[in-house]
């Protein structure tokens, strides 16, 4: 790996996340002439250097062997099925094999289904959780429309708006949306506004 | 000593791993009806919203864009058909109620984002947005937003050209 110029500093920045062979004078020269890649091999060594200083001891082999053999006389361990006489028949007791498991299966469907028609009424009720677009906003000619003038607006879910001030008076403009159109265009836009911001 | 290979998983060891998936899925299903309950009508006010604002200048006799709004050309013509865009500012901030965010635009203009209520009965944000020059209010809007959408605030200047800021909350 060369760095041949400031333009290469991606190619620092790897070098710096994942260490291999690379040419030392190149990557030095490079440094001295980029303060930001110098700062970041700065911070990187000092998280070498912290690492180093606060890294837990790493267990020993005999360590291993040990745990290993308490995890393997664990599972060897026959279990006794437990029975409670008063209590009603579980399916989900620790009952040999030759117990139905179709009981089992069926409790698990029953949780699935449980979870599925409480995240089902969770969508559906919280409030102004459904996009809106308005018979309004579903011009066919595609064109912007504009809408009563007012200094307070207020944007329904899905709306796309440009608050205009042509010199006569505010206007909240509604962008139609034809068929080409996403709205989610204008979610992922937001993303885009925050990359850009200092 | 190499560790011993698992045994396989006998019948008694099946139960009481159904019985465990069992408990997490009954703790999902508390989770989720945890999730349920109705938003409050009226935010604490330690609650934060991170607002972010830019502006764009949009030129009628000049079609390029910059560079830097490549990735939402698209969105802009929607908006502003033949009309060319510069970045002018971007800035964002989390922000209690009360705060402002603010970015400069070109010949003294600025445009400011005020974030006036967190979350009302709705859900939604609620934005005061300002024009201004050299300090003086020239144009003041406030907004109801749902969280997570971009609105647009547009000013034109005597020459044609337009400001155009983007405003978002999350």
């Amino acid at each position: 790996m060369r760095f041949r110029s400031k333009a290469e500093c991606d190619e620092v920045m790897r070098a710096l996340a994942s260490p291999g062979v690379f040419d030392q004078d190149a990557f030095a020269g490079h440094l001295a002439l980029c303060a930001e890649c110098a700062a970041e091999a700065e911070r990187a060594t000092g998280l070498t250097l912290a690492w180093d200083a606060t890294r837990p001891e790493e267990p020993s082999a005999a360590t291993w062997d040990d745990m290993w053999e308490t995890i393997s006389d664990h599972l060897d361990r026959p279990v006794a099925p437990v029975h409670h006489p008063e209590a009603v028949p579980s399916t989900l007791s620790l009952a040999p094999a030759t117990r139905s498991r179709v009981g089992v299966r069926l409790f698990v469907l029953a949780q699935a289904a449980a979870i599925l028609a409480a995240l089902t009424l969770g969508l559906a009720w919280r409030p102004g959780s459904s996009p809106v677009l308005t018979d309004s906003m579903l011009a066919s000619d595609g064109l912007v429309r504009t809408v009563a003038a007012r200094a307070e607006v207020v944007i329904e879910s899905g709306e796309v708006v440009i608050i205009c001030d042509d010199g006569q008076g505010v206007r909240p403009v509604g962008v139609a949306l034809d068929e080409r159109a996403n709205s989610l265009d204008y979610f992922s836009m937001l993303g885009v506004a925050e990359a850009m911001a200092e | 000593m190499k560790p011993r290979a698992l045994p396989s998983p006998r019948a008694h060891r099946r139960g009481r791993g159904v019985s465990r998936l069992g408990l997490v899925a009954s703790a999902a299903v508390f989770l989720a009806l945890i999730g349920l309950r109705p938003l409050p009508g009226r935010a604490a006010d330690d609650e934060a919203r991170q607002v972010t604002l830019f502006g764009v200048i949009a030129s009628p006799s000049d079609q390029a864009v910059d560079p830097k709004l490549a990735r939402v050309e698209g969105q802009l013509r929607k908006l502003l058909p033949k009309h060319g865009f510069k970045l002018l500012d971007a800035q964002s901030k989390r922000l209690t109620t009360g705060q402002s965010v603010g970015c400069d635009l070109a010949s003294g203009y600025t445009a400011t984002a005020t974030l006036t209520q967190t979350s009302d009965d709705n859900g939604k944000v609620q934005i005061r947005c300002n024009f201004l020059k050299k300090d003086a209010v020239q144009l003041e809007t406030l907004v109801t937003t749902p969280p997570n959408q971009l609105f647009f605030c547009e000013k034109t200047l005597p020459d044609g050209t337009r400001f155009l800021v983007g405003v978002g909350a999350r």
